[in-house]
């Protein structure tokens, strides 16, 4: 027989919420999401990037 | 909904409504008549040094930046006594600036003695001269630009290009690029053309769109490249992200007004006669925060994008920038971070107590987080490992740090 799911019925339960540390200072009504973190093992020799100057200088004007 | 600081932390200064360059797309909003770039303001006397120097000592608790802008700042009569007052504050300041200067060893003697100065910002619209003057209106200022951009580089000061897209130049971004690499700039940025459309100079929305992609194709490629304007992502994905006018960002007119943004004629209280708290809180600045449009709040990339820019829309008498097409109902996830277990975090950001939580600020980059944050921010000192901190944190820890790291707010030490 069709028609909609048992909602009654037992369910699996849903994993914990992590709850992000990061605040929106532009706030959506809708969730946003955070990049997924990956840790490598020191053997596999990830380097880390040079230090970054601050690049962020940008205006949104033409003088 | 909209977190503002208490009181702005980036104000752009604009030191003088005069400019030099004559371009035809200029959205100087002191030029009444774009044809003859005149009007009642371009009259007007700027502020003296003596005036500045009352307003930045008040500024000065609040600032984690100030620009120097115009108009061209250098065209101040008292342009290296007010560079000199920065240098004595000690904040951070940037200059936007044409690069056609009237006295460069002047210019150029001042900034280079101003430990504090992150940069230059330096307009170069185009990789050759003809591309170039066609935005500029000035025959002879692509030479004059990169001569004193060679210059800059030559005293020690970081110098960022500024392009606009515009019609004559969008066959030679990598041009501007290996030129900009060529002159020893550090990175250049790509502005969407603001303003009412001008024959000759305005894009079409397709070529934007092809432009956009090409700039973030180098981006990927690892070039040094990055976008000013906010282009909207329901207009194209891109890495462009949201202006913070309204909410951490404002202008200063150089008759010591508060603005929004540079882009907009609203005046929300004069900083020599009123505070700035009275300003940044007034009725004028909540109308231009209310300019965003309200489908923006339903958008899974407003915390990116921001809305777009109200100045343009506002300007238009749109209810939104001209580019939007609609909420986006699936945005992101941001790329991977990737970070190695055994790495250091060390923090670049400079913090500010604020009624929701604690705003980290690097450069125009902030971030806010929940004050919970607070024991993770203390333990990245450079003396932690990620697999420590992960071991002994929450794991929003590590997703805060990933974050952190895609923003480049801190440094990794291996």
């Amino acid at each position: 027989m069709g028609g909609f799911p048992d909602t009654d019925g037992p369910s699996e339960p849903e994993p914990p919420r992590q709850v992000s540390l990061a605040l929106a200072l532009f706030v959506a009504e809708v969730d946003t999401k955070s990049p997924r973190v990956e840790l490598v093992a020191p053997e596999d020799r990830l380097v880390p990037p040079p230090p970054l100057r601050d690049t962020s200088d940008s205006d949104c004007a033409c003088t | 909904m909209l977190r503002v600081l208490s009181t702005p932390a980036l104000f752009s200064l604009e030191l003088t409504p005069l400019c030099n360059s004559r371009c035809p797309g200029c959205f100087n909003v002191f030029v009444a008549d774009k044809r003859t770039r005149s009007g009642p303001l371009m009259q007007r006397p700027p502020l003296s040094f003596e005036q500045w120097r009352t307003i930045l000592d008040r500024l000065v608790p609040h600032a984690h930046r100030f620009k120097l802008t115009g108009g061209e700042p250098t065209l101040h009569p008292e342009f290296e006594a007010i560079v000199g007052h920065i240098r004595g504050l000690g904040t951070s300041l940037t200059v936007f600036t044409n690069g056609r200067w009237t006295n460069p060893e002047s210019v150029l003697d001042a900034l280079a003695r101003t430990p504090n100065l992150t940069g230059l910002l330096i307009s170069l619209h185009g990789a050759y001269a003809a591309s170039h003057e066609v935005f500029s209106g000035v025959p002879g200022s692509f030479d004059e630009t990169v001569a004193n951009v060679r210059r800059a580089v030559a005293a020690g000061i970081s110098v960022t290009l500024s392009t606009v897209l515009h019609r004559a130049n969008l066959g030679e971004l990598a041009a501007v690029v290996a030129l900009a690499e060529s002159l020893g700039t550090d990175h250049v940025v790509f502005n969407r053309y603001l303003g009412p459309s001008v024959p000759g100079i305005a894009i079409t929305d397709v070529q934007l769109m092809q432009a956009t992609h090409t700039v973030d194709t180098m981006r990927e490629q690892g070039q040094p490249v990055t976008f000013g304007v906010c282009i909207p992502q329901c207009f194209t994905p891109s890495s462009s992200t949201g202006c913070l006018a309204g909410v951490a960002f404002c202008a200063v007119d150089p008759w010591g007004n508060l603005r929004p943004c540079n882009h907009s004629p609203l005046t929300a209280g004069n900083l020599l006669s009123g505070t700035l708290e009275k300003a940044w809180h007034s009725p004028e600045m909540e109308r231009f925060r209310q300019a965003i449009p309200k489908a923006c709040h339903t958008c899974t990339a407003f915390s990116t994008c921001h809305g777009g820019c109200r100045a343009l829309a506002m300007e238009l008498n749109l209810p939104g920038d001209p580019l939007m097409v609609g909420p986006l109902r699936e945005f992101g996830p941001p790329p991977p971070v990737q970070m190695g277990r055994n790495w250091r975090p060390l923090r670049r950001f400079e913090m500010r107590q604020e009624p929701f939580g604690l705003v980290l600020m690097r450069g125009n980059t902030f971030f806010a987080v929940r004050p919970e944050a607070t024991p993770i921010l203390d333990c990245l000192d450079g003396t932690h490992t990620l697999g420590e901190l992960e071991h002994e944190c929450a794991p929003a820890a590590l997703s805060l740090i990933g974050e952190l790291f895609r923003r480049n707010m801190i440094e990794m030490i291996a």
